[in-house]
């Protein structure tokens, strides 16, 4: 009697577990400002600067063309070039007097040194969209601290800048005239300007518009993710989706969130400086933008300045990082299965396909791409 | 003079330390409840398990082991459902305290469920994996004990690795803690 007592007694606490456990399987429905999305199929553009053939291709141009760099050695895609997801794989991106390109390019020990990362140009035609409301191409915010909007407001940054592509031949307000003059003076850069915006022609205003539009089409498509979320059920595999799980159960879409995981917010977060490296103050407080993780798994380093080589670095740092910003209360730590889940869904957000094409020439003809 | 522990528990010794050749011949059921621990995740949540155990003597203060559990380890989004085999040796240096050490497969399946603005994602992951096990016991009465355990993964199926650096806290085994009965 008992015994059968114990049995029951048994029965009942199996019955209680298994109620518990299907009391369990409770969906993980995220908060609406912390979920993450596919990507809209259009990409916004301004009323200005419509895409069109004649931009993207004149564009294009110029974007590989070193022309547009004061000693005429540094071109758009020496730091965002297609091998390396339009980045340049660098700590630190390495402008003016640098030779060779990616994690190989040298820099010269007597041009200005920058400290920020090089960030991809892909997808930045979609900064600024979040599931709180698309940003217009003319507010897009750009750079690591959004200190300008819009593409065609960013082109013009590194153009101006002596560590990135001016040099020191030319004063900051002298370089926008010296290239529209180069430029102008290339009968076929006049055609194509001519093709692309009339009677305008060659000046800073559409040369800006031109590289925007070019990097408004360096988009990646058909991402696994992208690919998942549209219903191919196939299109993820089942640790990606475990670690897609994880990354909103931990907290990492608190901030990476939106379709382009980023809520384009400034946080202040105790990235450690590089060693030689002045501190960076960001905006100005030391905050830095949300990086967007579309093409996070092809773009190490990681961090403002390239800190991290790695993204178990990354996870390493949010492990154990000090809280300095309301969102990161609580840690980041790898869910059932550990961080190779997330590595995996990181990829699924990484191998959409985008145009690799690099012009076999330029009208200047200096060599695409710089030294 | 010493008095050792089994003189001073002769009626809880016939029953564990197998005083008697038919004693020792008979095995002893134990079922368990209690909960099961993601160790050093700490935002998943302990979820129920259950256990039932048959104990062989071998000889004395020695015990074979056969075990069978099952339990849920529950988070946000995610449910692992896990169930295990196991065997080993129990040993109790005095009656009221035993410790055992063991193998075990412990097979999971694992239900992912997270709502998207686009999809809802679901996805079933299974697995087994070969698990080194360690337990202590507290017997409180002859009939009743308090067991904590460790099942620590030694062989896990999956193309996952558990790790990814110095300071990253893996899902590397669990914990359970549970209240006995013998039968």
């Amino acid at each position: 009697m008992k015994r059968l007592a114990s049995l029951s007694l048994f029965s009942t606490l199996s019955s209680f577990a298994s109620l518990s456990t299907l009391a369990g399987c409770i969906d993980l429905t995220p908060d609406p400002r912390e979920t993450i999305g596919r990507l809209p199929s259009g990409v916004p553009e301004p009323a200005d600067n419509p895409t069109r053939p004649e931009t993207v291709e004149l564009g294009r141009l110029l974007f590989w063309d070193p022309i547009l760099s004061g000693d005429r050695d540094v071109a758009c895609a020496t730091c965002h070039h297609p091998s390396f997801a339009y980045s340049d794989g660098l700590a630190s991106t390495i402008g003016v007097g640098g030779r060779g390109l990616g994690p190989g390019r040298i820099a010269d020990p007597d041009a200005p040194r920058l400290t920020r990362n090089s960030q991809t140009v892909l997808s930045s035609a979609w900064n600024g969209l979040t599931f709180e409301g698309a940003t217009s191409a003319e507010m897009a915010p750009m750079f690591w601290d959004n200190r300008s909007v819009s593409l065609e407001a960013q082109v013009l940054g590194p153009l101006k800048s002596d560590a990135e592509m001016r040099g020191t031949s030319y004063g900051e307000d002298e370089i926008l005239g010296e290239l529209v003059a180069r430029l102008a003076g290339i009968p076929e850069y006049q055609e194509k300007f001519a093709a692309a915006f009339g009677a305008g022609g060659v000046n800073e205003t559409n040369l800006a518009r031109a590289i925007a539009a070019f990097e408004r089409t360096l988009v990646p498509k058909n991402s696994s993710f992208d690919r998942y979320l549209a219903g191919d059920d196939d299109a993820m595999s089942v640790p990606a989706i475990r670690g897609l799980r994880g990354f909103i159960a931990q907290g990492c879409s608190r901030c990476h969130s939106g379709p382009m995981l980023s809520d384009f917010k400034v946080h202040r977060l105790p990235v450690p400086t590089r060693p030689g490296d002045p501190e960076d103050l960001g905006d100005g407080f030391g905050q830095f933008r949300t990086p967007s993780l579309r093409m996070v798994s092809r773009t190490a380093p990681y961090m403002h300045n390239g800190a991290f080589a790695t993204l178990g670095e990354v996870f390493n740092f949010y492990h154990n990082v000090e809280v300095t910003d309301p969102l990161l209360a609580g840690d980041v730590e790898p869910a059932h299965g550990a961080g190779e889940d997330l590595l995996l869904f990181f990829e699924a957000l990484s191998d959409g396909a985008f145009d690799r094409t690099i012009p076999e020439r330029v009208p200047s003809g200096l060599p695409p791409g710089g030294l | 003079m010493m008095v050792s522990p089994v003189a001073a528990q002769p009626e809880v010794d016939a029953a564990h330390v197998a005083g008697s050749p038919d004693e020792r011949r008979s095995p002893s059921i134990t079922v368990s409840a209690g909960a099961v621990l993601p160790l050093l995740l700490p935002y998943e949540f302990p979820g129920p398990w259950v256990a039932a155990s048959v104990a062989w003597p071998i000889r004395e203060r020695l015990e074979l082991v056969a075990s069978a559990d099952t339990g849920a380890i529950v988070a946000a989004g995610s449910t692992r459902f896990v169930g295990g085999l196991g065997g080993g040796v129990r040993f109790s240096p005095w009656w009221r305290i035993w410790g055992q050490l063991g193998l075990g497969m412990t097979g999971y399946v694992e239900r992912i469920g997270v709502v998207l603005p686009d999809r809802e994602v679901r996805a079933t992951d299974v697995g087994v994996a070969l698990t080194g096990d360690v337990s202590l016991g507290f017997r409180i009465t002859r009939q009743w004990e308090i067991v904590v355990g460790y099942d620590h993964q030694l062989l896990w199926t999956g193309p996952e690795k558990m790790e990814i650096g110095t300071e990253t806290l893996p899902h590397i085994g669990t914990g359970m803690i549970s209240i006995g009965r013998t039968l």
